[in-house]
Formats: C-alpha cells, structure tokens, sequence
C-alpha cells in the first residue's frame, strides 16, 4: 500500500481513506465492501478515520489487502477460527513488528471491527505470554506490580488449583 | 505497554484457555486490571475434582450451609484468616455432579479424613445448598 498515488486493482473502483494524521489512502473497494466500518470513511476529502494515524493505518490496509480472497466467516465459525492456535506464515510475519505496532493494530482493529485482524493480534499476544511466569510477563509488557506481597500470595493460594491443570 | 480496553484483553486471555491454566493463573497474578478480567474466565469452568477448587468452595459457605457439616467436627481450610478476595463461585456457569463427588472424596483423602459416606453426603449438601444459593446450573443431579 502506498500513500495514495497508485494501487494495485486499477481495474476495480477504489475508495479513498484518510487517517487522523491526513495520509491518504486509497484502496480497492473490495476491502471496504469487507469491512463495512471502513467505508463509513470512504470519499474522505475531509472525513479522517479518528484515533488510526498513517503508520498504523497502512499496516492495518496492507493486511486487509493480503486477505481480500479469504473467504468470509459467518458468526457461527467465529469461535473456532479463534480457538485454532495456529496463525499462518504470512501473518505471522506481518505481527513480527515492534510490540508498540502489535498493540497499535490490535486497538485500531477493534476501533475498525475488522475482527479477524483483531483476532490475530490477540492471539499473537496470547502466545507471547503462554508459559512465562507473572514476573516475566510483567517485564516483557513493561508492566508495574500493583499487588501488595500480601494480596498476591493470597489470589496465589485462592487459585492455585490452577497450576495443576 | 500502550493501554488496551478490556474486551481486548478478554479475547487475549481467552486465547489462553486451550493451554492449560498455568498461564491463565500468571496472568491473573500480574496485576489488578487483569486480575479482574481473569477471575470470570478462570472459574467459569474449573475442575472440580482439584483439591484447590473444593477449598475455594467451602469457603463460600454461609453459617447455614455450615452448619450441615458440624456434626462431623471438618476443618474448614483458611486463607490467613481472611475473607475470599473474590465471589469466585458467582462466575461458575455449571457444575457436573460426578466431579463434585470425586473432587470431596479427594479433599477428605488429602485432610486425612476417614471417607465416611455419610460426611461425604455432608459436605455434598453443603455446597449444593450454596450453588443453589448462588443460583449455579447443577448437570446430571
């Protein structure tokens, strides 16, 4: 996705976006037709999709641009698609971004309802944390400590049935 | 860490469900903010066959619910002489007889208690009183 001097469908219609920063988008209709938030903003002269700014949006279209062929999910399936652990290559590299990115994609995901990206994200962040311990995490996300030693130990002894299974 | 809304971080912990609770439960311990939002998931579905979860359990007595298991003198379990920090039996959506059954019959094996049916019957009744009280759905009574 470039800022609005080509795209790759010409022979489609196109829609354009803006972000709230006024980086201009335009992107195969396709994508909009998908996401139906999206083209709430279409036509954007002077309509700026608030709170996504130009990086994150680009992100956000170069995804949806590289899932434009998948088939669509009914609400039905949606649990299991996000039950299934597995996140394809291509996605897994898009994610392989720097954690504020990641984290920038998954609010501006589920500001735009574009639940399979949303989906993603949150799965990528759950595998981050699987298997670490409260103190890893903790450094990992760069996260303070808000428990007292006392209160800590106690939601450990009031859940601890949790560590055997 | 950029702050995430809570329906975020409720997708993120779900995805953690599929792999055993080890990292749901370090999760929980990392702050009060996630804390909050793991507590539901947790207990939502918990073993009830784990000594843990009895414990837990018998600590959301009432005096009533008590009161059915004087009579067999049973130490109720104490965090630190204080109270639950959490209504965790408020998030438990059903509970399955048969691991209830197992799940008091281990905790009476691991206090050193002699399985007597009818302590056993007891504490069953105890706890069914408070999930009733709690308004839990109760499978295959």
């Amino acid at each position: 996705m470039d800022n609005g001097t080509s795209n790759s469908a010409s022979e489609n219609e196109t829609i354009t976006l803006k972000s709230c920063d006024g980086i201009e988008f335009h992107i195969d209709a396709r994508i909009a037709n998908r996401y139906t938030l999206l083209n709430n903003w279409n036509g954007g002269e002077s309509a700026c999709i608030p709170n996504v700014n130009g990086k994150v949006l680009e992100k956000v279209l170069e995804w949806c641009e590289h899932h434009i062929n998948d088939p669509q999910l009914n609400c039905g399936d949606d649990d299991s698609r996000r039950r299934n652990t597995i996140i394809e290559e291509w996605d897994e590299n898009f994610l392989s971004c720097d954690q504020d990115m990641l984290f920038e994609i998954i609010l501006a995901a589920n500001y735009l309802e574009i639940k399979p990206l949303l989906d993603l994200g949150c799965k990528t962040v759950a595998n981050m944390m699987k298997s670490k311990s409260p103190e890893e995490i903790r450094s990992a996300f760069n996260i303070d400590n808000d428990y007292t030693p006392e209160e800590e130990e106690q939601f450990r002894k009031e859940n601890e049935w949790a560590e055997d299974y | 860490m950029i702050p995430l809304p809570n329906e975020c971080f409720f997708k993120i912990f779900n995805n953690l469900c599929d792999c055993g609770n080890y990292s749901l439960l370090s999760c929980l311990l990392v702050n009060r903010q996630w804390c909050r939002i793991i507590v539901p998931i947790l207990w939502s579905k918990p073993n009830f066959t784990l000594y843990g979860v009895i414990n837990t359990c018998l600590l959301t007595l009432n005096a009533e619910e008590q009161a059915l298991l004087i009579p067999f003198n049973t130490i109720l379990p104490d965090y630190q002489n204080q109270n639950l920090l959490f209504e965790y039996t408020s998030y438990v959506t059903s509970v399955a007889s048969y691991c209830l059954f197992n799940g008091i019959e281990y905790w009476l094996n691991c206090l050193g208690y002699e399985a007597h049916d009818s302590h056993l019957e007891a504490i069953t009744c105890s706890l069914i009183a408070m999930f009733i009280r709690t308004k839990i759905l109760l499978l295959s009574l």
